[in-house]
């Protein structure tokens, strides 16, 4: 074994797939001893998992419960509200993509993935409605990338972001007339993806002011702080979860709050803790000059924070957030434990149902690859960013 | 080239500090320092490294406190009330070595911002004044670029025009040339020569000696945090008094 | 012609002027918003509980749980769900949850520095295994992770009756068998002593490690922790009249006895734990042996090391030092995480004290008493952290 730490610079030569393979995998002997092994390792996994999937596994199951792996128990007559939103997200995420990426051409791998996702919404026909709005939804996205290139500003995308968070929000839970959604009918990965924003949105304020607090000259403030943070962070989410459970309905002063509120509030506090240590190291990253000179120029002190060093401390730990996003997004399946129907929870429910006994294996990996894409995809795009911004310096 | 002879002898005093002590902890930065700068008079403060330069012109715009003495700039005196100081740092602007200009505003949001904010100014009337400002630092064509993009020289006298759209009474400068490139350091010293024959007021800590000849009133020589010499540029490099003040003339002059 | 120094008295600044007074101001109106704060809450939670005729109280712990605890000892001593209180069931659930933190660490790190230097391997197929593996657990939740290896992996082993010994062992559905020295019924307690060797050890080890930093001179500071670790417990096990016996599990009609048997829920959140926190651990394992500079590896290689010596002798001890505070991170993250014992059903001290709330009807001071124990660990793991990175930092002159 070599460590790639320490490579002699290659010959230049004319890489055959025999070169290529003596160099990287029969280099030496314990080299080659390596990769046999591991080579044995890698076809026993991919052939029992091959096996199980295409002769053993029952994946009726996903179909037969998709509506409900995604939405949980939302009625069904509400649905459309689901779609919309889908929709204007889709519709956004093109605009805003676009509106970044001026000029630059698509690669081609987002069309093929498209094509495949709409193929595969149109063929399998899982609710009979997906079929077409899936497709819609992957137009939507393309549309939206080329009228981002030519109309929009990204700053504007920004905006329409805060609108869009309330106004799914809303149209998760209001009453139109036609009956309204309550929380606790909310289900899947929909539950999963509301838990997961509304934590980061709502602990966003409070974690920078806790950030704020702890750096900040004003020992007592400073002291108290620190305690919250510290103590926050000492807990497992778990009993966060707990306390908010048993606390917040005793606060509020009523036993039926509803569940996912209570949810809400304990991811809540339990990320604004993570989040204000994460801001705390981008407050420190900003040079004590900048705060000088701002104060020469005459700000304020509330000035100096909020124009000339929170804006440098967030940059400076926008990938740091984005992994902590991810963390969170993984989180949310604890509040299975507190007896929430997120894509853990109602995989749990679908196996006990007598229909679907002895599915575990077809629900857990089908909701192992929805959880692995989002978070990969998340901290590629922390990856790209992280590039980005080391660019610009 | 010949100074222009200035006279000053009817200018009233806008920067008089008496008595002024200043402590880190235990150590003892500023001792017993009495200094007045007149309106418009360009004072230049050299010394040795660590003899309190810095600390001292830190003091006239409250970046740092004095814990003794007094410290009065056009009239109003340097304490405790936010009022008080808000004024000072409106007439006071301040150039420092390292630029500090904010690296994620652009080169004009850079000048505007204070005015915007401070002084409530409308944003096309900001701009119209950064402009004019960049035009007189002699950069008008940088105006959209980010401080990163520019030379060192360049942002330094982005700095200086950031410092001047407050319209200030008095400049403050801490070795604005120390971190340039030999060849960036003309540039800025241009600048600031154009300033203070406009009238500026000015107290510049700065080893460039061909600035201070041109320029100076007065040449304030610190030490061990102590004001040990103050004379015209001509007799101080010449005939300087203390032996302390030749000695490290000895040392910048390198013979 | 106005001279600017003539010095009018000056009228004495307001309080609302003042920054120094505006800066306690400011503080102390804080410190009591914050106190008010708490006051509500207290008050509030008070006025819930009167409502449901409960009180915040704690005189419950002095009193018998009578619930089963699967398994696990109050730090020795057997619990006996008849007659012993609550106080003793959550000691059990404490030292269930120190035993699979323990553990874990230990097995998470060695797996996770072999990933992390896999990562870095030359050999293609190797490393693009290691990078496989450490995505997948890195992307997907621990929940999930941990019911899979419960559910679907654990509990479909094959039945005790059914699975053949290796190397002594039974690992079958209800869990792990393995030959370990055992106390025996009579003996006293050996418990203590096992934390006395540990103490013993990492004080030797820290001691050491400060007399290398100071003198500079290479001192095996490691080797002699790890030889007062073993001096005590032999000494121990012979002063305390042999506690212990060697005991091998011997499959009976209804499972196995003797040895240490574990549960399936304890193997299950263990080998979840492990994998898990070993993909954290693969990194960062991977970016300390990558902040060490390269010249150390032409150097090592220059004066004739291979590439396992340098490796072991040259590079990690360097890259410890950057792993170190990480590593710590991911310490506190698995004793934390042990937490989701809750979800498989290991008596770990979450669950025995959730299940206590349950069965009192408090459970609001139960989960106050978690959050607390779970706070002192966690200050435990970090200040334990702390001191082994000022001790072993480099002296820099
Ligand atoms: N924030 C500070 N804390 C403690 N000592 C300081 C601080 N700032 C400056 N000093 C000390 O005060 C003395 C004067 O520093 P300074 O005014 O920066 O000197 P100069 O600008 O003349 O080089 C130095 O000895 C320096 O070490
Ligand atoms: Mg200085």
């Amino acid at each position: 074994m070599e460590a790639t730490n320490n490579p002699p610079p290659p010959p230049a030569r004319v890489p055959t797939w025999q070169l290529w393979a003596k160099e990287n995998l029969f280099s030496n002997t314990t080299n080659s001893i390596l990769t046999v092994l591991t080579g044995a390792l890698v076809i026993w996994v991919i052939s029992s998992l091959a096996i199980w999937a295409f002769t053993q596994a029952r994946w009726g199951v996903i179909p037969a419960n998709f509506r409900i792996l995604m939405t949980g128990s939302f009625p069904t007559e509400q649905l459309w509200r689901t779609w919309l939103v889908l929709i204007i997200v889709c519709l956004s995420s093109g605009l805003h993509w676009g509106s970044l990426s001026r000029g630059e051409k698509l690669p081609v791998w987002t069309y093929v993935v498209g094509a495949i996702i709409a193929l595969f919404a149109l063929v399998t026909q899982m609710g009979h409605l997906s079929g077409i709005l899936v497709p819609v939804a992957v137009i939507a996205v393309f549309a939206g990338y080329f009228i981002g290139q030519i109309a929009i500003p990204s700053r504007i995308m920004n905006i329409a972001w805060v609108v869009i968070f309330f106004g799914a929000v809303l149209l998760f839970t209001v009453d139109f007339g036609t009956g309204g959604v309550q929380t606790k009918e909310w289900g899947g990965l929909l539950l999963t993806l509301m838990l997961s924003i509304v934590g980061i949105v709502a602990s966003f304020p409070l974690g920078v002011a806790l950030a704020i607090g702890r750096t900040s000259n004003y020992p007592i403030i400073s002291a108290i702080c620190t305690v919250f943070i510290e103590v926050v962070r000492g807990t497992p989410l778990v009993v966060v979860f707990f306390i908010a459970q048993l606390f917040v309905p005793l606060l509020l002063g009523g036993a039926n709050i509803d569940p996912v509120l209570r949810a809400m509030v304990g991811i809540t506090i339990f990320s604004a803790a993570y989040l204000a240590e994460n801001v705390r190291g981008g407050l420190q990253s900003v040079p004590a000059g900048q705060v000088e000179a701002a104060r020469a120029v005459g700000l304020t002190g509330t000035q100096t924070l909020l124009l000339i060093v929170l804006p440098q401390a967030l940059k400076a730990v926008l990938p740091a957030l984005v992994g902590q996003f991810i963390g969170l997004f993984k989180d949310t399946s604890l509040v299975y434990i507190i007896g929430l129907k997120e894509l853990a929870g109602i995989s749990d429910s679908i196996r006990s149902n007598p229909d679907f006994i002895g599915t575990a294996q077809e629900l857990y990996f089908t909701i192992s690859v929805i959880y692995f894409i989002f978070s990969y995809a998340m901290s590629s795009g922390a990856r790209n960013l992280e590039k980005k911004l080391n660019t610009n310096r | 080239m010949t100074t222009p002879v200035k006279d000053l002898s009817n200018a009233p005093v806008v920067i008089a500090a008496s008595q002024v002590n200043k402590y880190y902890g235990q150590f003892h930065a500023l001792k017993d320092v009495n200094l007045e700068v007149k309106r418009g008079e360009v004072v230049v403060v050299i010394g040795p490294s660590g003899s309190g330069k810095s600390t001292f012109i830190r003091c006239i715009n409250r970046l740092e406190e004095h814990q003794q003495g007094k410290i009065m700039v056009q009239g109003i005196e340097l304490s405790n009330d936010v009022r008080n100081i808000d004024a000072i740092r409106r007439d006071v602007g301040m150039v420092f070595q390292s630029f500090n200009l904010f690296p994620h505003l652009s080169v004009l949001q850079n000048i505007t911002l204070a005015p915007m904010r401070v002084k409530k100014i409308e944003k096309s009337e900001a701009e119209k004044i950064g402009r004019q400002l960049l035009e007189r630092v002699g950069i008008p064509e940088q105006a959209d670029k980010f401080p990163g993009q520019l030379s060192g020289g360049q942002q330094q006298r982005v700095a200086i025009a950031r410092a001047l759209a407050m319209q200030p009474k008095i400049m403050l400068f801490d070795e604005p040339t120390s971190a340039l490139d030999p060849e960036m350091i003309k540039e800025v010293l241009d600048v600031m020569k154009e300033l203070a024959r406009s009238g500026m007021t000015m107290m510049c800590v700065t080893h460039e000696m061909g600035f201070a000849r041109e320029v100076a009133d007065r040449i304030v020589f610190f030490d061990k945090g102590q004001v040990v010499e103050e004379a015209t540029p001509d007799e101080f490099y010449h005939h300087p008094k203390t032996d302390r003040a030749k000695l490290f003339l000895s040392q910048i002059l390198g013979h | 012609m106005s001279d600017f120094t003539v010095n009018a008295e000056q009228a004495p600044v307001p309080f609302y002027r003042d920054v120094k007074k505006l800066a306690v101001i400011a503080q102390v109106v804080f410190l009591l918003v914050v106190l008010a704060g708490i006051f509500i809450l207290i008050n509030n939670v008070n006025l819930g509980l009167k409502k449901q005729n409960l009180s915040f109280g704690f005189d419950f712990l002095p009193q018998t749980a009578g619930f089963q605890v699967a398994e696990g000892t109050a730090f020795g001593v057997p619990y006996d769900s008849g007659s012993d209180n609550y106080i003793k069931v959550i000691l059990v659930g404490l030292y269930n949850t120190l035993r699979i933190a323990i553990v874990g660490m230990v097995l998470a790190t060695l797996l996770g520095v072999l990933v992390g230097i896999a990562r870095l391997s030359s050999n293609w197929l190797l490393n693009r295994v290691a990078l496989v593996y450490v995505e997948i657990l890195r992307n997907t939740p621990l929940l999930v992770q941990l019911v899979v290896w419960y559910f679907i992996v654990v509990l479909q082993l094959p039945p005790i009756k059914e699975v053949e010994p290796v190397l002594g062992m039974y690992l079958s559905n209800s869990g792990l068998a393995i030959p370990w020295m055992v106390q025996k019924p009579d003996g006293i307690n050996f418990f203590p002593v096992t934390i006395l060797a540990v103490a013993a050890g990492l004080a030797v080890f820290a001691f050491f490690v400060q007399q290398r930093n100071k003198s500079g001179k290479p001192v095996p500071a490691g080797q002699f922790g790890f030889l007062t670790w073993v001096a005590v417990l032999v000494l121990g096990f012979f002063a305390l009249g042999q506690p212990l016996e060697y005991g091998v599990p011997i499959r009976g009609n209804f499972g196995v006895n003797g040895g240490l048997t574990v549960s399936p829920e304890f193997t299950a959140l263990l080998v979840g734990l492990v994998v898990y926190t070993s993909s954290f651990i693969a990194e960062i394992t991977r970016a300390g042996i990558q902040s060490v500079n390269k010249g150390q590896w032409e150097a090592a290689r220059a004066v004739g090391l291979g590439y396992s010596e340098t490796l072991q002798l040259i590079i990690l001890p360097q890259a410890l030092r950057v792993m170190i505070p990480p590593l710590g991170n991911q310490y506190l993250n698995l004793t934390k995480n042990s937490s989701l014992a809750v979800a498989i059903g290991y008596s770990d001290v979450l669950n025995v004290l959730n299940t206590s709330g349950n069965q009192s009807g408090q459970n609001l001071q139960t989960m106050v008493i978690a959050g607390g124990i779970y706070l002192v660990l966690s200050l435990t793991i970090a200040t334990l952290v702390n001191a082994y990175n000022r001790a072993t930092k480099f002296k820099t002159r």
